[in-house]
């Protein structure tokens, strides 16, 4: 079984290949507003992903009892979701950056998951055949 | 939906299908395709970004719901749940995300209204 703690840090630390990786793919071949969407996307939704973790966590407890007041964890949570709005949204009108490459940078949280998924997987698997 | 929108809607589709009708030129008939392209982007983005918003509000609810139950027939597995649980709600999360750029995208296509208003006194030959 993996540990909780260990398993979080992967995918941040697996976050923060996948931005570089997109990041000097994308520079070597796309446009620099491409690459700066891709960055500048990455960059927000591994905050978002970092401030959601906190949220959870400073919420409840491992038990599963509420810490935190119900109204400051709502409160925390549409307060996240409308900051990354209005950045979403100054991002695309300003026209700073490809939205498209904005939306590939908003999927290295995916992408990281995705790959920790499949590699938890194929070691369950290649466990199970030995 | 009420029947006040029900009218509204139906008013709205009809007025943009007899103007189309309308047109003589075949170039007012591409100008009024056009407001058609518009009508339909503006439908989009409304009914898109609520559809991922319903989609996403369930799923999470979903999630939120298991993890709970899990945890409270089992507090022993209680931070184990939670940590998949956030892994989970990231997930679910992002296709919100991607539904409001879209929209983003989508929205700034349509032109503002004193374009708009250009748009349809030309396509009506004025």
């Amino acid at each position: 079984m993996i540990d909780k703690d260990k398993l979080l840090r992967q995918i941040k630390t697996n976050n923060w290949i996948f931005l570089l990786i997109l990041g000097s793919l994308s520079s070597v071949f796309m446009s620099a507003s491409f690459t700066l969407g891709v960055i500048l996307g990455g960059l927000i939704i591994i905050a978002n992903f970092s401030v959601l973790q906190h949220t959870i966590r400073s919420a409840f407890s491992d038990q599963g009892a509420m810490l935190a007041k119900k109204i400051s964890v709502i409160a925390n949570f549409y307060f996240r979701l409308a900051i990354m709005g209005l950045i979403i949204y100054i991002l695309i009108t300003t026209g700073w950056v490809n939205p498209l490459g904005l939306a590939v940078g908003l999927s290295t949280v995916i992408f990281s998951i995705l790959n920790f998924g499949i590699r938890t997987a194929w070691k369950t698997s290649s466990r199970e055949a030995i | 939906m009420s029947k006040r929108t029900l009218i509204g809607v139906v008013t709205t589709v009809f007025v943009l299908g007899m103007a189309s009708l309308a047109f003589a030129g075949e170039d007012s008939a591409v100008k009024a395709a056009g407001l058609w392209v518009f009508f339909g982007i503006a439908i989009a983005c409304g009914v898109g970004i609520g559809l991922a918003a319903l989609g996403t509000g369930i799923g999470m609810g979903n999630a939120i719901n298991g993890a709970l139950q899990g945890t409270a027939r089992n507090p022993e597995a209680g931070g184990k749940i939670m940590t998949t649980m956030i892994i989970g709600l990231a997930l679910i999360e992002s296709l919100c995300i991607y539904a409001l750029v879209i929209c983003f995208i989508l929205v700034f296509k349509i032109p503002d209204l004193g374009s708009m208003h250009e748009l349809v006194v030309k396509s009506l030959g004025g």
